[in-house]
């Protein structure tokens, strides 16, 4: 469960776009392409800023209705595993973004494999081959 | 709409805009202060043609958001045609293009052609989704940027903050 999380948060990296929230899954993407996008000021590593910013961005798109919360119906493969459950900490059936991106950052420390606060290149294609 | 509505209209519209700063065109505020108080007047502008074409909220907003977007000297060298194809183009790129992402317009009448990039999004206090955005505005090849952020509004549209 622990692995399907971390992919699932890799592949949330390199999901922000409208095809994601067209097609309401992730679709399969290149992880080295989706780093850079990601590592915005193009240093080599994403820092949580920039893990923040990318993780905003992938809500926004999974929120279709744009209320400002995310819920089962719009959230695609995530609907597959108890991974909204995960995320729905105050158990109201839905999604904010705070409770989004608080997810997500428990799989950034995860695929932080050295402690750094950071993930490189080979960190995220690391845990992307691992799906 | 009555005058009187229409007047705290345009002052709310001015008040908004001068607080929050309309978006720059080409220059800051201290290096061209006449250049953004024309941004200011444009933005406003815009919401009080839409209101006074019966527009309604919806059309206030947008054109709160092409007067913010295009107002200034640019503006001034923008036919409604052009500026309509601005503001459509980002409206559409604001809710759907991702950060990074860049749209283009073009008027073949004209020759003017234009972008719009999101370059951040975020979540306001409000809850409401913002994202910033620069654009840019090509006139006789000259391209002119400029830089905002827009919040999405309840119906939808985009309505540019400071």
């Amino acid at each position: 469960m622990r692995r399907i999380a971390i992919a699932l948060g890799i592949a949330t990296l390199c999901s922000a776009g409208s095809a994601w929230a067209q097609q309401g899954k992730p679709p399969i993407s290149d992880p080295r392409l989706a780093f850079a996008e990601t590592d915005k000021n193009g240093d080599g590593k994403i820092d949580h800023a920039e893990f923040q910013a990318r993780m905003v961005e992938v809500f926004y798109f999974t929120d279709k209705d744009k209320d400002g919360f995310a819920v089962r119906g719009e959230m695609g493969v995530w609907d597959e595993e108890n991974l909204f459950d995960r995320a729905d900490r105050d158990g109201d059936g839905k999604i904010s973004l705070d409770e989004f991106v608080a997810a997500r950052f428990q799989d950034f420390d995860r695929a932080d494999t050295d402690d750094s606060e950071t993930l490189t290149v080979d960190e995220v294609v690391a845990e992307f081959e691992r799906r | 709409m009555s005058v009187a509505t229409l007047r705290g209209t345009a002052v709310l519209l001015l008040l908004v805009v001068a607080l929050g700063g309309c978006a720059q065109v080409g220059q800051g505020i201290e290096d061209n202060p006449k250049t953004t108080l024309g941004g200011m007047l444009g933005a406003a502008g815009g919401g009080l043609i839409a209101a006074a074409a019966g527009g309604g909220a919806a059309g206030i907003v947008g054109g709160v958001l092409l007067g913010g977007l295009l107002g200034g000297a640019i503006g001034n060298h923008l036919d409604q045609r052009d500026k309509q194809l601005a503001m459509q183009n980002a409206q559409r790129t604001l809710e759907s293009a991702r950060t990074g992402q860049t749209s283009t317009w073009h008027n073949p009448d004209s020759g003017h052609s234009g972008s719009i990039t999101p370059t951040k999004t975020y979540q306001a206090a409000s809850g409401q989704y913002c994202r910033e955005y620069q654009q840019k505005v090509i006139i006789g090849g000259e391209p002119h940027e400029s830089y905002g952020t827009a919040c999405r509004q309840p119906d939808g549209s985009w309505k540019i903050q400071g």
